[in-house]
Parts: C-alpha cells; structure tokens; sequence
C-alpha cells in the first residue's frame, strides 16, 4: 500500500534575508526529511550561520517561509523554537561561562521544566523531584557525552573542543527534533573528525533525531549527511546527495573560485 | 551552584586542610581565653586540646554528611540566634536588625545585579516606596500594620516591574543612569507641597515602635544578661530591641532561604543565562525580556521586605532616609564586594554595609590621626576588595576553603619565587618609601600608601625596579644570576 | 520675555559647565567603557590643588632669597621692556597671564593624576566585571572626597575667576563674562575632544583599545597606554570643568561637585555617553531647562523634570540622543 510520501520535516521556501545592501540569503529553499542528516555547505560568508539564525527566528527573513512539520515557524517567537522542537549549537560558542557544566546543560531543558517563582523559592517538593528528573537527565546526556570528569567545572576554564561538546550536550537534552549543529568539528584534528561523525550518526540514532549540519570538512560532510545543500553568496547553488553535489560542476566552480581543494581549514 | 572542595580519601580526610586549620587555631585560642581565667594553664591548655579534637572529629563527620555551605549556614544561624546576648548594649542589637534590613534589599539587588546583570541604582527609591506607604497608612490612615504591609510590599513589586521595563531597552551604563535618575526623582517627590500632608514633607512621619507582646516581653526581660542591663527600663529596652531583631532575623532568613532555592532553580540558571549570553538563552528557549522584568519584580519584592523591615525597626521615614549614597549606591557596593551572584555574598555585604563605617568610625576616634578620614578609610577598602578580591569576599572565602596544602605551598613558592628580581626590587623601593612616610609625613599617608602598594598591579612594582636598574646598570648582571638560580 | 532670554543665557552658561563635566565623563566611558563616578571628586581635588597654587607660595625654603618671599602665581607681571606680557587684569591684581599659569600647571597635574589612578587602581580591576571598575571610582569618590574635607575643611574657599568684568549685553539678555568664557571653553574643547577621537591617530588607538583590546594588540597598539591616556585627558577636561566651576558658583568645597555631577550624568546620557558633541549639547539642554523649571514651574520641581526627562528620552533613544546605536551580533 502506498502513501503520498510524508511532507518534510522542515521546508525553507524562498527565505531572504538582507542586511544594509548586502544579500545574505538570497531565495534559498530546501528539505530535510524527518531522520535525515543533512549537510549545509558552503564557502566562508556564503550564508550558513545566517539560514541558522532564521530557522531559531534570531533573525527575521524579510521574505519566504520555514514550515517545521507542518507549522509556520516564522509565527513563532525566538524562545519558543526549542519548545516546537529545534535546538542548536554556536559556531562561535555561545556558552554560559560564569555557569559549570552541569548547569549549562540544564539551562537546556528550561523549556521543559514548569516550576514557577514562587514554589521554585520555597522548594516545593514537586520542585524538587522535577530538578532530580532534569538533573538525572542531564547527568545521562553528559555521560554519553563523556563529560561526566567536568560536570562541576565551570565552562570557561575548558578546553574549547569540551565546550563544543558541551554545547552539543545542552541542544541535546532539550529533548529535540531537529538538531543544528554549526561546525561541531571546528578545532579537532583528523581523527577526532572521524569519531564526531560516528557520534553524530550514533546521537541520530539514539535521540531519533533530525539533524542538519554546518561543516567545513568535507569528508565529513559527505560521509555521514543524507542530503546536502550547497549555499555560495547566499544563494542555494546545489542540492542533492553527496555524490550528486561533488559531481555538480556549480559546486566545484564555488569552491575552486578561492579555496584550497578540498575545502577544509579550520 | 558551586564547586564543592574536594574531598579527600582515608587517613587524609582527617587532615584539617588550610582554612579548617585557621579556624581550629582560632577555637584554640578561644578556648584558651575561656578557661585560662579560672583554671591554671596546664588544665587550659588540656581543655583547650579536648575541645579542639572532638570539634574535629564531629566536623570530619559532618563534613562527609553535608554540602560544606550549609554547614557553615547553618553555623552562622545559630550564632544569630543569640545575637542579643552577644552584643554589649541595645545598639549592637538595633545594628543587627539592620543588617537584617539591609540584607534583604541587597539579596534583591543580587537577584537583579548579580544573576541577572541588569546594574540598578534605583533600588533606594523601591525600599523608600515601600516603607512610605506603610507609614502613611498605618500613621495617616490607622491601618493595622501587618495590612499595611501587605499593601506596600505588593505596590513596590509593581512598581519594581515598572522600573524593569527600561530594562528592556537599555543596555549596561545606560541602564545604570536610567534607574539612578530614578532613585534621584524619589526624594524630591516626597518633599513636594503638594503630597506634604500625607508625607509629612522634609520633617518625615514618625511611628511608634512595635511592642513585643507580654508573655515574650517578660521572657526576654526574665532573660536579659544582667551585668548589661541592670534596671527594669534598660530591661525592657532589651526587650524591645530584641523582638524586633528576632522579626526582622525571620524575614532575613526567610529571604536568604529562599533566594538560595531561587538561584539554584531553574530562574536562578535562566537569570544567569540572560547576563552571560542573551543569544543562547532564548535560544534555549528562555524569554529574554520576561525574564529581566521578573528578575527586576522579584529583586524588588525583596525590596518591598526591606522597606517593611526598614519600617518596623527605625519607625521613623524622611525623604533624606532614602538618599541616592546610602540607599542605592552603596548597598550595591557592598554587593559587589560581598560576592555577586552568591547566596553567601549579599550576607557578607549586608555586614559590611552595616558594620564597616562602624568599625572604621571606631578606629577613627581612637586614633585623632584618622578623625576626618574616616571615608578615605571606606573608600580604600572598597579598592583593596575590588582589586584584589574581584570575586568579592564570599569568592575569596571560597577559594581559601577549596585551596589544599598542595596548592597552598605551590602557589606561595610561584609567589615568591617565579618573580623577576625586578618585582623584588621594586617593591623595596615602595616598601620604604611608606615607611619614610609613616616617619616623616604621618601615620595616615602611610596607610594610604601601604594600600596602593597592595592594590597597584604587581607588574608596576617591576616598572619601578626598572628605573633602579637603570640608575645602576651594574645591578642587572647580579639580578639575573639570581634569576638563573631559580 | 527678558526673564526668558535671562534664564536662558543663565540655563546655557550653568549647562557648559555641566557638558564639560559630562565630556570628562564621555572621554573615560570611550576609552574604558566605566562609568566613573570619581570623575567630579577628581575635578574637586584638582581644584583645590589649583587653589593651593594660587596663593601665595611661601619660598622661605629657597636658601638665599630672604625669609619672607614669597610667589604669588596670580599676580604675576613679567614686562619687556616695559611692555605688559600678562594679558590685562583685574582690580584685584589678577592677571590673565598669572591665571593661565595656574591653569595650565594645574592641568598638568589633574593629568598626571589621572594616569596614576588609572594605571595604580583601575588597571587591576580591567577586564573583570565591569561593575568592579565602577566600584573602584566609588572608592576613589569617598577617598578624595574625605581627604579634601581633611585637608581643607568644609567651609567654601573663594576661587578667582579670570573675566570679572561687567555683564556683557547682547540685547536681549546679560551674560556675565565668566559664564561667556566659560561657555567658549566647552566649545572648543569639544571641538577638541572630537578632532582628537575621529581625526588623530591617537584618538583612533584609544577607541581602538576600547573597543577590542585584543585586536588593537595585535595591530601594534599599546593598549594599556591608550587606557591611560585616556583617563589622564578625561581628568584634565574634569579639572578644567572644575575651575570653571567653582568662581560661578559660591566657591570650591568638598561637597560641591557630586551634585554638578549627576547633571553631568545625566548631560552624558542624554547625548549618548560615546559622543563629544552630545555631552555638550546635553549639558547645555539640561542646564536649560533646569533653569526653564526653576523659573517657570518651581525649584522643587528641578530634579524630578530633569530626571524623568532624562528617563523618558532613553525610553525613545536607548543610547541617548546623538549615540550610536547598539549593535547586536550573533
Ligand atoms: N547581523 C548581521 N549584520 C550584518 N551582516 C551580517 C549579519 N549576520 C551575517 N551577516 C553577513 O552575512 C553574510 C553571511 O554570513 P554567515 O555568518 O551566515 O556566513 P557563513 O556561511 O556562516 O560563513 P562561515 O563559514 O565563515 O561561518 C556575511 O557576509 C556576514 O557578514
Ligand atoms: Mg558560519
């Protein structure tokens, strides 16, 4: 028996964003399918973090529209995305540093808790057996993560490839469908890149999650993504699977145009 | 919300680390005070050991049982307990309660300060509403005062999220300006003809005090330390000061419980949020602006409590009471020195907002050098903390209670052996220009350049070797055989 | 209508005085982004420092010169060959020459004390909390406002001022000749401020530094001069600001300045704490209408308009009237 196949989970449709005179998404559509990873490339400036900041509605497209099963997310405020079901990493790590890492991480499941001020000053028990809930969570996610060594440390003394994962953590717990990771493999070496994509596709897995990824690796990019997207000059210039877009002569031509071959560099 | 110290395994949980061994030294010589008067040394010194031990051995245990703060919270609640008996006169007492006060105001300023970030200096003219409501009704209107509290307290919570609206626009200093103009207006409101009738204009409104019902007051008079207070009024005085202490001790407690609950809630982690990084806090799906004008409602229900305490304890309101200096600015200060962003913090800065210009007043009269400096005095501390205490008291406290004997000896020898000879040089040259002042020009210029020595940055004490290497070129070559050494 | 033009005259003079500060106030914010709080004390001490110079200095120390000899800065009367070089003076024997000495000697030490506060107490608390440099500046308020009440009591001390002469008439109003140097005097050094911040190299560094330290850093800018430097300029604009102030008034006391310098907060804000331009220009509103509403509404009501004035105007421009706006990047 055959369906009319599902719609996808998040449609950008002819999303256009300018600042001043300049154009930094410029009619940009594409899909991801549900439990699809999909891959988001494209040269420095071309508009990556900037189609990001749309679909978590920081930023406000001054046309088209992102639909996220079925909802027009463009209604919906910046602080409700996570609500919908959208989470996100920084590319430039937007961490709470003056909080330790446990604490970073529950700040990601705010959402979900209900508490309001006044139980939560008088520690009501069903304030406390939530926080005991969000805790015991959160600690699971940073085990997974193996952050367990740094749960108390504050976030500003570590390493920034553990702040990454940190950051990654927090998306994690606030119980996504939709993750947006913005270059998680900024700052590792060669082998490091080859685990975070096992991890990512393992994370996938496990969370039954949609994933659509920012990346600068290409091998990275196309060894773990469904479905890439390629943007240049804030237009979408490719679409396809992996193998599609290496053979799209659009796509070699961007990144011939000024980068070195195959387009890594931290 | 912080790092607890490390506890250690074994044998080595009984070693007393750094700042437990300054604490037992202290029981030790305490206890040597207490029995060396009575016993011979033998026996004191003997008394003194047996305390120490079972002190240890009953702090080991709970060490391992409770979250180190809450043992020393719980400490400080027992000694507040019995503040009364502890003070020498109903002055001490009446200062206490205002510590009491004025720590609730400083807890709401941590709510809105130190975990939000939003800086507000208006904070003077919440507590000032508050407290002139209660007034004016219980005083013009003859409402019972607990109804007139209810009152006032929910008027300033509105009127603290009103303040929070700027709060939505503007950002850092301009923030800071916005709410200081506030706190400016409040004053000469009060002062205003028009209003004079139920304000009572620059004279104020006085109050009766509270009296302590009869069955506490002759507990409290039966109770009274009687070489202190020996007469039956003095007693009664006793009485008074204390009930009100005891009330207003509940509403600090009351208020330091609960802002430690809200800090370590999911608000106090959203609060944090919205100062550290605004972008990643709504995109974690905290509503940015909800969240800064609740922290304002919140920090000024706080507020709203002061000013009732406020009213009850010196039942006596007057637009200079609430001054821009006392109420707004320094109450923030002492935030900042006591630690922001901590539950302990604001308790040590309700403390020092209390006690410092005591101290310092104290020390003024009995040495006619400081009379007049008594604010110099103020001031250099508010540097001394601020530059060599960034984290405030409550952070320095912290740091020396988590620190081992390890990094206590490590840290002392990269102290005081990694510096450039330079640094050494320096600092002699500074150490004895302050003691030719302290001879030639007085004892206060001394103490004022003995605290820029220990404020300035240590690399302008290098700086200043440097200009000695200079005039004595052959001074480096045995400065870097020294170096070399180390 | 003459008391208007009166109060107008009088508002814009009192006001230059306030933008002065508020430039003091506006220099330091570019270059630290503090709000200093110490900046009226600082310009209070430098003016009693001023005042101790301008009286007569006792030289008995010089060995050779005679016991009782002593300098008095402001009277001074160097001729050339019988031609006066000291720039006219007043009955009293003050000359202008003598008072621009004191100025300018004055100056120099307000800057260096600038440097010195900044380099020995602000430094160490840079790059922490913002609100520890703040407090630091509320240190350094109590610090010279007790040693200025220590060393010079509270009584108000009478400060010259250089043009004493009689009230210039523009017609429609007065102008003391005080009020009208003083308010030249803020023209240009507004002027000054900001040919210094938009068109030297130097100005450039300090806003540089300000801005993004570790990036001035590396383009070979000394930031950790460029700070000092920048406190250094703001206390001598703040000294300057004080002598001026003081002859208007009733004479310089310890109390004076933190009054003067909440309008001069308030003169910073209004014109954006990061503009020259606009703390002159907020100075002279603000002096403006205060006298407006001491005239026409009652001195009671002076504060409360100013202020909510104040509120209601970064209601509409959060970042004052002539402020860059702030940009957010994410
Ligand atoms: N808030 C903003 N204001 C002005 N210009 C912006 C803003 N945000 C992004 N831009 C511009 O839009 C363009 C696209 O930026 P974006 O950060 O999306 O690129 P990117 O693809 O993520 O690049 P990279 O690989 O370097 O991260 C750039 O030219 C950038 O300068
Ligand atoms: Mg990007």
């Amino acid at each position: 028996m055959t369906v009319a196949p599902a719609p996808a989970l998040l449609q950008v449709r002819d999303v256009t964003i300018t600042f001043g005179g300049l154009v930094a998404l410029d009619s940009v559509s594409f899909d991801v399918g549900s439990g699809e990873i999909v891959g988001l490339i494209g040269p420095n400036g071309a508009g990556k973090t900037t189609m990001f900041n749309c679909v978590t509605r920081l930023y406000r497209p001054d046309r088209g529209s992102i639909t996220f099963d079925g909802r027009d997310l463009l209604r919906v405020p910046a602080h409700r995305v996570a609500a919908c079901g959208i989470t996100r990493t920084f590319q430039n790590l937007a961490l709470f540093p003056s909080l330790t890492v446990l604490d970073n991480v529950l700040v990601g499941q705010h959402h979900l808790l209900h508490a309001d001020a006044v139980s939560s000053s008088l520690r009501l028990p069903t304030v406390v057996s939530e926080e005991r809930a969000a805790r015991a969570e959160a600690c699971e996610i940073i085990n997974y993560l193996d952050l367990d060594a740094y749960r108390n440390t504050y976030v500003r003394s570590l390493p920034y490839g553990v702040q990454k994962r940190v950051e990654t953590a927090r998306a994690l717990v606030g119980r996504p469908r939709l993750l947006l990771l913005d270059e998680p493999a900024g700052g590792l070496n060669h082998e490091e890149v080859t685990r975070l994509g096992e991890q990512i596709r393992a994370i996938r897995d496990r969370f039954a999650l949609t994933v659509l990824l920012v990346e600068h690796h290409m091998s990275l990019v196309m060894a773990i993504s469904d479905h890439v997207a390629v943007l240049d000059f804030g237009r979408r210039i490719a679409v396809g699977t992996p193998a599609e877009v290496q053979r799209n002569p659009a796509v070699v031509e961007a990144y011939l145009g000024g980068q070195d071959e195959d387009g890594t560099h931290a | 919300m912080h790092q607890t110290a490390h506890y250690r395994d074994g044998v080595e949980r009984f070693v007393p680390s750094p700042s437990e061994a300054v604490l037992l030294a202290a029981l030790v010589l305490f206890c040597w005070k207490l029995y060396g008067g009575t016993e011979n040394d033998a026996v004191a010194g003997l008394s003194s050991v047996v305390v120490v031990v079972v002190a240890w051995v009953v702090g080991v245990s709970l060490r391992a049982a409770l979250n180190d703060m809450r043992w020393w919270l719980l400490l400080g609640f027992l000694v507040a307990l019995i503040v009364p008996w502890l003070g020498a006169n109903t002055f001490q007492v009446g200062v206490m309660s205002q510590v009491c006060v004025f720590a609730l105001l400083i807890f709401g300023l941590n709510v809105v300060t130190g975990y939000t970030g939003q800086i507000s200096l208006g904070h003077g003219a919440l507590v000032g509403i508050s407290a002139y409501i209660i007034a004016i009704l219980s005083s013009n209107y003859g409402w019972n005062v607990f109804a007139a509290m209810t009152v006032g307290i929910s008027v300033t919570t509105a009127f603290g999220f009103v303040l929070g609206i700027p709060a939505l626009r503007l950002a850092g200093p301009y923030l800071a300006i916005a709410t200081l103009a506030a706190a400016l207006i409040f004053p000469p409101l009060l002062k205003l003809d028009t209003f004079e009738d139920y304000t009572g204009g620059i004279q104020g409104l006085h109050e009766t005090r509270l009296s302590p019902p009869g069955p506490i007051e002759s507990f409290l008079k039966e109770h009274a330390p009687s070489d202190a207070y020996q007469n039956d009024f003095q007693r009664r005085k006793f009485a008074e000061e204390s009930y009100l202490y005891y009330i207003s001790l509940a509403a600090g407690v009351v208020g330091l419980v609960t802002l430690w609950n809200l800090g370590r809630s999911r608000f106090g982690r959203a609060f944090v949020a919205v100062r550290d990084s605004e972008v990643a806090a709504t995109s974690m799906g905290i509503n940015v602006p909800l969240y800064k004008v609740t922290a304002f409602g919140i920090s000024a229900l706080y507020a709203g409590f002061a000013g009732a305490a406020f009213f009850l304890v010196i039942a006596f309101v007057a637009p200079e009471s609430f001054d821009l200096v006392n109420l707004s600015i320094n109450p923030l200060a002492y935030l900042v020195i006591g630690g922001l962003a901590t539950t302990g913090g604001p308790v040590v800065g309700a403390f020092g907002y209390m006690w410092v210009p005591r101290v310092i007043n104290k020390i003024a009269t009995v040495s006619g050098d400081f009379d007049k400096l008594q604010g110099a005095m103020t001031g250099l501390l508010l540097i001394v903390v601020m530059t060599r205490l960034p984290q405030g008291v409550w952070g320095g406290v912290r740091r020396v209670n988590a620190l081992s004997w390890q990094r206590l000896a490590g840290d002392s020898w990269a102290w005081a052996f990694q510096r450039s000879p330079l640094f050494w040089a320096g600092l002699a040259l500074a150490a004895v220009v302050v003691v030719l002042i302290a001879q030639f020009i007085g004892t206060v210029w001394a103490v004022f350049a003995l605290a820029l020595l220990i404020v300035a940055p240590h690399d302008v004490w290098s700086g200043a070797g440097d200009v000695l290497r200079r005039l004595n070129p052959g001074w480096k070559r045995n400065a870097s055989i020294q170096a070399d050494v180390t | 209508m003459e008391t208007f033009f009166a109060q107008l005259a009088n508002g814009a003079s009192t006001g230059a005085l306030y933008g002065l500060l508020a430039l003091a106030l506006v220099f330091i914010f570019r270059a630290t982004d503090v709000v200093n709080f110490a900046q009226g004390e600082m310009a209070m001490f430098s003016t009693y420092l001023g005042w101790s110079i301008s009286r007569p200095l006792s030289l008995s120390w010089i060995p050779f010169l005679g016991v009782d000899r002593h300098l008095n800065l402001l009277t001074w009367r160097p001729e050339v060959f019988g031609l006066p070089l000291y720039l006219g003076s007043e009955n009293d024997g003050l000359t202008r020459l003598g008072y621009l000495v004191v100025l300018v000697v004055t100056v120099a030490i307000a800057f260096v004390m600038g440097a010195l506060i900044e380099r020995l107490l602000i430094r160490p608390s840079e790059g922490k909390n913002l609100l520890n440099a703040v407090i630091v500046t509320l240190g350094i308020f109590a610090f010279l406002n007790s040693l200025a009440n220590f060393r010079y009591g509270p009584v108000p001390q009478t400060y010259p001022a250089p043009f004493r002469g009689d009230a210039v008439d523009f017609g429609l109003f007065k102008m003391s000749q005080h009020s009208l140097f003083a308010l030249v005097v803020a023209a240009v050094l507004m002027i000054a401020v900001y040919v210094f911040f938009q068109r030297t190299k130097l100005g450039l560094g300090v806003r540089a530094a300000a801005l993004n330290p570790s990036a001035s850093q590396l383009m070979g800018i000394n930031t950790g001069r460029m700070l000092t430097l920048g406190w250094a300029l703001a206390a001598a604009i703040g000294c300057v600001a004080g002598m001026l102030i003081a002859p208007a008034l009733s004479g310089i006391s310890p109390n004076l300045m933190f009054g003067i310098l909440l309008y001069g907060f308030a003169a910073a804000v209004l014109g954006g704490l990061d503009s020259a331009l606009g703390a002159v220009v907020g100075g002279i509103a603000v002096g403006v209408g205060q006298s407006m509403v001491v005239q026409y509404v009652g001195s009671q009501w002076s504060d409360i308009i100013a202020f909510g004035l104040i509120i209601a105007i970064l209601m509409v421009r959060p970042t004052g009237l002539f402020g860059a706006p702030a940009v957010k990047k994410v």
